[in-house]
């Protein structure tokens, strides 16, 4: 009995104090320094929602014009042929899909979906309501993040789509000829368009006139197709 | 009905009687400052040393900081557990050679009125140390 009280004696002499008076005050400055960090803490969400609104209204309207671009000029990619048509049509697209993968995350990270939440689980997970706030704005953070991945992912793809669509070769322009054909003065030189091929004669449209040059099979000397008039 | 006190300011906002009531105050249980775990939030509840409104704290070591220091296009503001600097906390004193207490400064955020206080801001203007047995 005497051993077991001495024993608790000791313990409790031995266990330190859970708190003690510091020896000094806080230094000058630290109540404007923990005021504002505090002011951050309270402030986060906050930051995190407007940094999303304003990616969000941008990456809205990349799409807008992206989309536009590809509805209006889109159909030009057809007409470039080999590798290149492929490459472009495949990275153009890979690109608009990216950047709309991305102003969807600009959107989950500017209005995080809403669930139903269990307190205990919050306050189990997180320790405090305030901390569990900081980890919703760490997560628009990191959303913003994968949006900023996929825009460049899509700008990187777009930038390969152009690139293939102006280097591809032009395909022969078709339908200009150059004609040159004896007439009672001498041989003369028509270019234009073939607006017309019969047995005995042909029409040529000359880029500069309006009325069709109908020129006799028969005196013609030269015929040739031309890239350009 | 009393006049509510006003809003500290220079020398009486870290003033040493702050901090040696509210060690008084911990010792009477008026005023409980708690950590949660260890590199979580700490809270403080009860009475204030100077206003004895609720000082209503609490404390984020870690969190989510706009970054200025890099570039546009360099890493966005990736929040790290532990990797911000903590303004005041953190500083550990051994007591005799075992145990070890860490410096933990308070803010009195009371949401009671004090004249002279800045717009949008809580508390009476006062901050003190406590000093906690580390975990």
């Amino acid at each position: 009995m005497r051993d077991c009280l001495q024993h608790r004696i000791a313990q409790r002499v031995t266990t330190p104090e859970k708190f003690k008076l510091p020896a000094e005050a806080p230094k000058t400055g630290v109540s404007s320094d923990l005021g504002a960090w505090a002011k951050l803490a309270d402030d986060a969400p906050k930051r995190a929602a407007a940094a999303a609104v304003t990616w969000r209204t941008g990456l809205a309207g990349f799409v807008t014009l992206l989309l536009s671009v590809l509805v209006l000029k889109g159909a030009d990619v057809g007409d470039i042929g080999g590798p290149y048509r492929w490459i472009a049509i495949v990275s153009l697209a890979c690109g608009a899909a990216l950047a709309i993968v991305g102003l969807w995350k600009a959107l989950s990270a500017e209005a995080p979906p809403e669930t139903t939440g269990d307190y205990d689980r919050v306050i189990g997970t997180h320790h405090s309501v305030a901390e569990y706030l900081q980890a919703v704005a760490e997560g628009s953070w990191a959303k913003l993040r994968h949006a900023r991945l996929f825009v460049g992912l899509s700008l990187a793809a777009i930038l390969v789509g152009i690139i293939a669509w102006w280097a591809a070769p032009l395909p022969p322009k078709q339908g200009k000829v150059s004609i040159t054909w004896q007439t009672s003065g001498g041989q003369r030189t028509d270019c234009g368009s073939l607006v017309a091929a019969e047995a005995r004669a042909v029409g040529l449209q000359a880029n500069d006139a309006t009325d069709v040059v109908t020129v006799k099979t028969s005196d013609i000397v030269r015929m040739k197709q031309v890239a350009i008039c | 009905m009393a006049e509510p006190l006003p809003f500290a300011q220079g020398a009486e906002v870290n003033d040493y009687r702050w901090t040696s009531g509210a060690y008084d105050l911990m010792r009477d249980g008026k005023l409980v400052v708690k950590r949660r775990s260890p590199g979580h939030s700490i809270v403080a509840t009860g009475a204030c040393p100077r206003c004895t409104h609720d000082v209503d704290y609490t404390f984020l070591p870690s969190i989510s900081l706009p970054r200025g220091d890099l570039k546009t296009l360099g890493k966005g503001p990736k929040i790290t557990k532990g990797e911000e600097e903590r303004p005041t906390h953190g500083s550990s004193q051994e007591d005799d050679g075992t145990a070890q207490y860490e410096t933990v400064p308070i803010l009195c955020r009371c949401r009671d009125d004090h004249p002279g206080r800045p717009e949008g801001d809580r508390g009476c203007g006062i901050v003190f140390n406590t000093e906690l047995l580390s975990e």
